[in-house]
């Protein structure tokens, strides 16, 4: 785990930002209702939150180790286990976040589609993660059943890699 | 040929002449911008972030997406036409796809991430790839066997490098006789039909006009910049703030500057400076855009929206 790096916070900001943006955004991003219900149920107490920041995607290394990721990951773990967000580093100015929105959204089209990248990845329009994008895209591991929560940040190391992916499917 | 003839042909070309003259004498003092195509909306899926433009000579556009590695091609009224392209490093394949250039009924196009131009043909089939082993910053194909670079100089002073189209590089057309610090010397250029080479300094307040044998011609500062503020990246320092993105010329050689970060409107004032090196006038893109680009009928292309619509304009200039 990373120096300076604060679980409780950051289980109070992910609960706040998926429970205020998760009903928000009904566009295609989100899973329909159904599906949703399952997902978050006791059943899967795991879950794989992307911190994802298209800046950090200029180092090709970066988006590799993050797409190679990805794929071992899904081959592996229940996508519904696996979100997204796409971290902002800037907030909006109010009479341009409209407009900004939606050229977000359709980037985000864009790279989930050129990258086969299925789970919902949210846009953190409240800034909820601002300042985190200082440290490129990261990944997330919050454990229900353990209670803990762990981060890595891309490119990540085979052993990081290992690591993750072992305690993702051993349990 | 009698007197009278000689007479007659002296006086022709003695009023031609002063045509000529009296036509160059005219400046431009504004150029205002008529929107007649915006490809890529909010909404649609056409454009995702687009990085670089070019237009063949039957008005068809050429553009590079960066967010879904590919390259598009549209026919003069905007309608996509082919797209090619995905992530990877094999033939026809991108992974971050960039600055584009056409010449012969081929496209040119480079990618961030891997070294050299790939060649595609007008309906984007792959061709065949040139390598070059050099980071390129900008590029401009001046004929089927040569084609200028600007690279990145550490250790030595910049110049323009002229590869051959097996990627030999045949010469160099140095602007700077010194080093410089790292990206200091990086330039955007353009070439005029006479072979005249104009650059822009991306990390200086200088745009330059060289002849065809690479001798200075002017030096010119617009924005009264002195000194750039660096940043530690690395173990390396360097700029963190663009004195110009880009250069281009129109179809009457004046030179268009697109100003960035020390702009009075950053990343949309555009410069124009004749021929000769005099400043003309300054207008401002309604959006801000990461380049520029004239076409071989004067109308010029922007980005607008963050890189998700491409904007084409008709210039309308005023005369003094």
């Amino acid at each position: 785990m990373r120096r300076g790096f604060r679980p409780f916070l950051v289980i109070v900001a992910l609960g706040l930002f998926l429970s205020t943006a998760i009903p928000k955004n009904g566009g295609a991003e989100d899973p329909p209702p159904a599906e949703r219900h399952q997902k978050s149920g006791p059943s899967s107490p795991r879950l794989i939150v992307f911190l994802i920041d298209f800046n950090a995607f200029l180092c090709p290394s970066c988006l590799d180790s993050f797409l190679h990721f990805h794929k071992k990951l899904e081959a592996r773990v229940n996508a519904s286990q696996m979100w997204g967000i796409l971290m902002i580093d800037h907030p909006f100015q109010e009479s341009k976040k409209e407009t900004k929105m939606k050229i977000l959204h359709k980037k985000l089209r864009g790279f989930k589609k050129a990258n086969h990248i299925k789970f919902p990845i949210l846009i953190d329009h409240l800034g909820v993660f601002r300042g985190w994008s200082k440290e490129g895209t990261a990944i997330i591991l919050l454990d229900g059943t353990s209670q803990k929560i762990r981060k890595y940040n891309f490119p990540l190391t085979p052993q990081e890699m290992r690591e993750i992916i072992d305690h993702e499917t051993v349990h | 040929m009698s007197r009278k003839s000689y007479a007659f042909v002296l006086l022709f070309l003695t009023v031609s002449l002063f045509s000529i003259l009296f036509s160059t004498e005219k400046e431009i003092s504004r150029i205002g911008l008529e929107e007649i195509l915006s490809i890529g909306s909010l909404e649609d899926d056409i454009l995702f972030q687009w990085a670089g433009v070019v237009v063949d000579p039957r008005g068809n556009i050429y553009v590079t997406d960066a967010m879904d590695y590919s390259l598009k091609k549209f026919d003069p009224q905007g309608n996509l036409l082919h797209k090619t392209g995905r992530r990877g490093q094999g033939p026809g394949e991108f992974m971050a796809p960039r600055l584009l250039d056409c010449w012969g009924g081929f496209i040119y196009v480079t990618d961030q991430h891997i070294p050299g131009i790939q060649v595609f043909d007008t309906d984007l089939n792959f061709k065949r790839r040139i390598t070059i082993r050099r980071p390129i910053s900008d590029f401009r194909v001046l004929s089927e066997s040569q084609i200028a670079v600007s690279t990145l100089h550490m250790k030595k002073a910049a110049s323009i490098l002229v590869f051959n189209s097996k990627g030999k590089l045949v010469r160099s057309i140095r602007y700077t006789q010194e080093k410089m610090p790292l990206m200091m010397s990086m330039v955007s250029f353009e070439f005029d039909k006479q072979g005249h080479m104009y650059i822009a300094f991306t990390f200086q307040d200088r745009i330059e006009k060289y002849d065809q044998g690479g001798k200075k011609v002017w030096s010119e500062s617009l924005l009264n910049v002195r000194k750039t503020k660096k940043v530690k990246v690395s173990s390396y320092l360097v700029p963190d703030k663009i004195v110009y993105k880009d250069i281009a010329l129109d179809i009457f050689e004046n030179v268009f500057v697109l100003g960035g970060h020390f702009s009075k409107n950053e990343s949309s004032d555009v410069y124009v400076v004749s021929p000769e090196g005099r400043y003309l006038t300054v207008f401002t893109l309604p959006h801000r855009s990461h380049c520029l680009y004239i076409d071989s009928r004067n109308f010029l292309y922007s980005r607008a929206n963050d890189g998700v619509t491409l904007k084409k304009y008709k210039m309308h200039y005023s005369y003094q």
